[in-house]
């Protein structure tokens, strides 16, 4: 690791950030419906991700558990409760394998 | 002052009396202040600590850090590292686009409030039902501040022994907490059930592909339906 590599980073990392938030255009509202359906979507599938190994299978079972642990409570739509949940699951797990 | 141009900042994702910010943010921030000392106390091992405070400081992404971390110590080149970043940071394209029309004032205003846009911070931002601006910010220096802490004490020796196994848990539990707060109705419901096999399906099938497969996935979800 270097200092240019963690400049270089850093600045695709600020640059994916600003780039649309800074220069995006006015959207037209075909645009904007399909985008606003997007981020629930991507957040699921960076989870579904998380608990994939890619070419392989799934992750570890305690993994599993505290992701399950999470949706059981996302219809009460509260992300502290969703975490509260996934680490009462992984701990659960742990406690009974 | 000036005015959002185009979309009331109470979204449709919003939930009503939602609990405060705080409350929201604060188990959030905690959750980052331990990934932080596990990266720092992980990357503390590899490489020299002003390189691993600079890292935090200059990137200030969980994702990309960890994965970065585990790059190099499997011995891959910097285009490797490059392409990584792209990959995992091309999602922040679209949710800058869809917080857009909810972020008021000027581009100064903007790219200063982008430094802020994680994840966690854009979900808040989107679901509070608050103005996304002072969602975004509030809660994204709240998160900075803990990942910065987080780093330090990880790489002066902290070590949550405990935790180290469940943190790997806490991204797809984060994740899942997010798709809960900015889902909407059953149609949402369903959009988003399909992004999580598609993504599985895609992980398992094409490999290669695997790191793009979440942004591939909500975009082919996204599209059928009506947009009038």
């Amino acid at each position: 690791m270097t200092w240019e590599l963690i400049v270089v980073l850093g600045a695709i990392t600020y640059g994916s950030r600003a780039l649309a938030l800074v220069l995006l255009p006015s959207l037209s509202h075909e645009v904007r419906v399909i985008l606003d359906r997007m981020p629930a979507a991507l957040f699921a599938g960076l989870a579904a991700h998380s608990l994939v190994v890619p070419g392989t299978g799934l992750v570890d079972a305690p993994i599993i558990a505290a992701a399950a642990g999470a949706v059981i409570a996302a219809p009460l739509r509260s992300l502290p409760i969703c975490l509260v949940a996934g680490v009462a699951a992984y701990l659960l797990w742990g406690f009974i394998a | 002052m000036m005015s959002s141009p185009q979309v009331p900042t109470t979204t449709p994702f919003a939930k009503p009396g939602g609990g405060g910010l705080l409350l929201s943010a604060a188990p959030l921030a905690a959750a980052i202040g331990v990934f932080g000392m596990i990266f720092g106390a992980a990357a503390g091992l590899q490489m020299d600590v002003s390189l691993v405070l600079g890292m935090s400081l200059l990137i200030f992404s969980g994702t990309l850090q960890f994965a970065t971390l585990g790059l190099i110590a499997s011995g891959a080149g910097v285009a490797a590292v490059v392409l990584t970043a792209l990959a995992l940071n091309a999602r922040h394209l679209v949710l800058g686009a869809v917080l857009r029309p909810r972020i008021e004032g000027s581009p100064l205003r903007r790219a200063v409030l982008a430094w802020f846009m994680l994840d966690e911070s854009f979900g808040l931002a989107v679901a509070s039902g608050r103005r996304a601006s002072f969602v975004l910010l509030a809660s994204g220096a709240l998160f900075f501040i803990a990942w910065q802490l987080g780093t330090l004490l990880g790489v002066l020796g902290a070590r949550l022994i405990a935790v180290e196994g469940l943190a790997a848990a806490l991204f797809p539990v984060l994740f899942i907490g997010l798709t809960a707060i900015t889902v909407r109705g059953r149609e949402g419901i369903l959009r988003v059930a399909m992004a999580a096999g598609l993504v599985i399906g895609i992980s398992l099938l094409m490999p290669d592909l695997a790191a793009f497969a979440p942004i591939i996935a909500a975009l082919v979800v996204a599209l059928p339906g009506r947009v009038l």
